[in-house]
C-alpha cells in the first residue's frame, strides 16, 4: 500500500481555462524519494501544494495513509502535521527566533510542553549544524542557513512525508550545497520525499524516481539513471538539454 | 510733552518715564500670573476630574475601537461575503461622515428614532444623566474602530502570503496562524499609523463636549464663560491635551523600539 496516492488530480485556477494540473496519477511508496522536474508553469508546484491542500484541487483524489484527504470530514490540520513542507521562499516566521520557529508547531499543534519541545528543536538544530543560531532571528542568518532551519521546522513535527517546493531556487549558488546535503541525509534515512527541484545532481544521486512534467501532465517517469541519460520522450530530451 | 519722536534727543526724563511704565507693566504681568495660578489652583479639582473623564473616554474608546478594528479588518479580509459586506458598510459609514454628525445622531436623532419606532422615550443629555458619556464612548469607539480596521488590514496585507502558508503547513489552524504568526507581525507594521490614530482619538474626544460630556473641553468652555480668562484657560487645556498625546507618542516610540525585529528595517550604524 503506497503512503501517498494521487488519482486523476485536476486543478483549474479560477482565472484560467487551462488546467494547471491535468489528470495526474502518482503513487509514492513509504521511504521513496520522488523528484519532479519540468519547466516553470508545468504544474509541479501546483501538484505539490495540492498534496497538503494549500491549494484546493478541482477534482480527483489524494489518498494519504489510506484516507482521501479531500473529503469534507477530514481535519486537514491533523493531516498537515504529518506532511512537512519546505518552500522556495523559505518563509521562516520573521518575528520568532530560530528556536521558536521550530517549537511553535510542537507547542501549539502537538501541545508539547516547552522543555520537551526545545529538546526536539535543539536535537534538530544540532543535526543541521545551527545549534549556535538558536537565538538568532531569521533576518540575521544567511539564506542557506534559513532554508536549513526551514527543513528543520518541517522535520520537528515528525512528518511521514516531506514536500520540497524548489528549496534551493532562491539561494546563492554557494549556499545550495548545505541544503542539498541535508536533503540527501534525509533520503538516506528513508524519509518519504516529494521534491520539486532543478538540482539534477540531487535527482541523480538521491532520487528513486524522476518524473518529468509538462502542461500539467506526467510526460515520463522512471529511475534517474534512465530519465537523465536516456529519456524516451522528445520533450524530456529538450528540457534536459536546456537545463544541463 | 505729549508726543515723543525718536529723532529728538532722548532726555533723561523720558528714560525715567519709560522705565517707570515698564515697571508698572512688570508688576501687572506678575499679578496676572499670580492670579492666574491662583485661579487654576482653586479649580485644579475640576480640571483633574475633567481630565479623568477625557482619559476614561479615550481609554474605553481605544479598547473597544481596537477590538472593533481587529474584527472588522479580519471580516473585510474574509473570503465569505456574509462577513465582508457588513464590515465594508460599517467602515465606509463611520469613515465617511463627520464625527460631529455621528455624535449628534447618537445623542439627539437616535432617541427620536427610537421614540417614533418603538414608542420608548430615552432620557439623555440632561444634567444628571450620565448617558451622554456612554453615547460619546460608543460613537468614538465606532469611529476609531473604522479607521483602525483599515490600518490593521493594511498591516495584514503587507505580509507575504508565504507566512500564512508556512503556518498552515505546520498544522496550525486558521485562527492559530492569525494569533501566533499574522497578527504579531502585522502589529509591528501597524504601530506608527496606530500612534496617529490614537492621538487623533484623544483630540477627537474634545468634540464630546458638544453633547455635554463633562470632559476637558466642556469645562474649558464653562470656565471661560464664567471668568473670561479665555487666553489662559485655552492655553492650559491645550497644554493638557498636548501632555497626553506626547505621552502617547513616546509610549508608541518605545514600543516600536522594543518590538523591533533584529535584522529588519533600515540600516543602522
Amino acid at each position: 500500500m503506497p503512503l501517498l496516492e494521487i488519482k486523476n488530480l485536476v486543478k483549474y485556477y479560477s482565472n484560467s481555462d487551462v488546467p494547471a494540473v491535468d489528470g495526474i496519477n502518482l503513487s509514492v511508496e513509504k521511504g521513496e524519494v520522488v523528484v519532479l522536474i519540468g519547466a516553470s508553469g508545468s504544474g509541479k508546484s501546483t501538484l505539490l501544494r495540492c498534496v497538503n491542500r494549500l491549494i484546493e484541487p478541482t477534482s480527483g483524489e489524494i489518498i494519504f495513509k489510506d484516507q482521501n484527504i479531500l473529503e469534507h470530514h477530514v481535519d486537514i490540520n491533523e493531516i498537515r502535521q504529518q506532511i512537512g513542507m519546505v518552500f522556495q521562499s523559505i518563509n521562516l516566521f520573521t518575528h520568532l527566533k530560530v528556536i521558536d520557529n521550530l517549537t511553535l508547531g510542537l507547542a501549539k499543534v502537538k501541545g508539547m510542553d516547552k522543555a520537551a519541545a526545545e529538546k526536539v528543536a535543539m536535537d534538530l538544530l544540532e543535526k543541521i549544524g545551527l545549534a549556535d543560531k538558536r537565538d538568532s532571528y531569521p533576518a540575521s542568518i544567511s539564506g542557506g542557513q534559513a532554508q536549513r532551519v526551514g527543513i528543520a521546522r518541517a522535520l520537528a513535527m515528525n512528518p511521514a512525508l516531506m514536500l520540497f517546493d524548489e528549496p534551493t531556487s532562491a539561494l546563492d549558488p554557494e549556499l545550495v550545497g548545505g541544503v542539498i546535503e541535508i536533503m540527501k541525509d534525509l533520503a538516506k534515512e528513508h524519509m518519504t520525499m516529494l521534491v520539486v527541484t532543478h538540482e539534477m545532481g540531487f535527482a541523480k544521486e538521491a532520487a528513486d524516481r524522476v518524473i518529468y512534467m509538462d502542461e500539467g501532465r506526467i510526460v515520463e517517469e522512471g529511475p534517474p539513471s534512465k530519465i537523465m541519460t536516456n529519456p524516451r520522450e522528445k520533450r524530456t530530451k529538450e528540457f534536459l538539454a536546456r537545463i544541463l | 510733552m505729549k508726543y515723543v519722536y525718536l529723532s529728538h534727543k532722548i532726555s533723561k526724563s523720558l528714560i525715567k518715564n519709560v522705565l517707570f511704565k515698564l515697571k508698572i507693566k512688570m508688576v501687572d504681568i506678575c499679578m496676572v500670573m499670580v492670579s492666574t495660578f491662583q485661579y487654576f489652583a482653586d479649580r485644579s479639582d475640576i480640571l483633574f476630574q475633567a481630565f479623568l473623564v477625557t482619559v476614561r473616554l479615550c481609554l474605553y474608546a481605544a479598547v473597544f475601537g481596537f477590538m472593533l478594528g481587529v474584527l472588522a479588518s479580519l471580516s473585510k479580509l474574509s473570503t465569505h461575503r456574509i462577513l465582508r459586506w457588513p464590515a465594508t458598510v460599517y467602515i465606509e459609514i463611520f469613515r465617511g461622515t463627520p464625527l460631529l454628525v455621528q455624535l449628534y445622531v447618537m445623542s439627539f436623532a437616535y432617541p427620536i428614532f427610537i421614540h417614533e419606532v418603538l414608542g420608548v422615550t430615552l432620557v439623555r443629555n440632561t444634567w444628571t444623566n450620565p448617558a451622554s458619556f456612554w453615547d460619546a464612548t460608543i460613537v468614538l469607539s465606532l469611529n476609531t474602530g473604522a479607521y483602525q480596521a483599515e490600518i490593521i488590514r493594511a498591516g495584514i496585507q503587507s505580509l507575504p502570503v508565504g507566512q500564512t502558508e508556512a503556518a498552515r503547513s505546520v498544522g496550525l489552524t486558521h485562527t492559530q496562524s492569525l494569533r501566533y504568526i499574522i497578527l504579531p507581525q502585522a502589529f509591528r507594521v501597524v504601530l506608527p499609523p496606530m500612534a496617529n490614530e490614537y492621538i487623533n482619538l484623544v483630540l477627537n474626544s474634545s468634540l464630546a463636549s458638544i453633547i455635554v460630556v463633562r470632559e476637558l473641553t466642556y469645562w474649558a468652555k464653562v470656565l471661560t464663560s464664567q471668568s473670561f480668562r479665555t487666553l489662559q484657560i485655552w492655553f492650559v487645556v491645550g497644554g493638557i491635551y498636548f501632555m497626553v498625546t506626547l505621552t502617547l507618542s513616546r509610549t508608541f516610540q518605545y514600543t516600536e523600539k522594543r518590538t523591533r525585529i533584529p535584522g529588519l528595517g533600515p540600516m543602522r550604524n
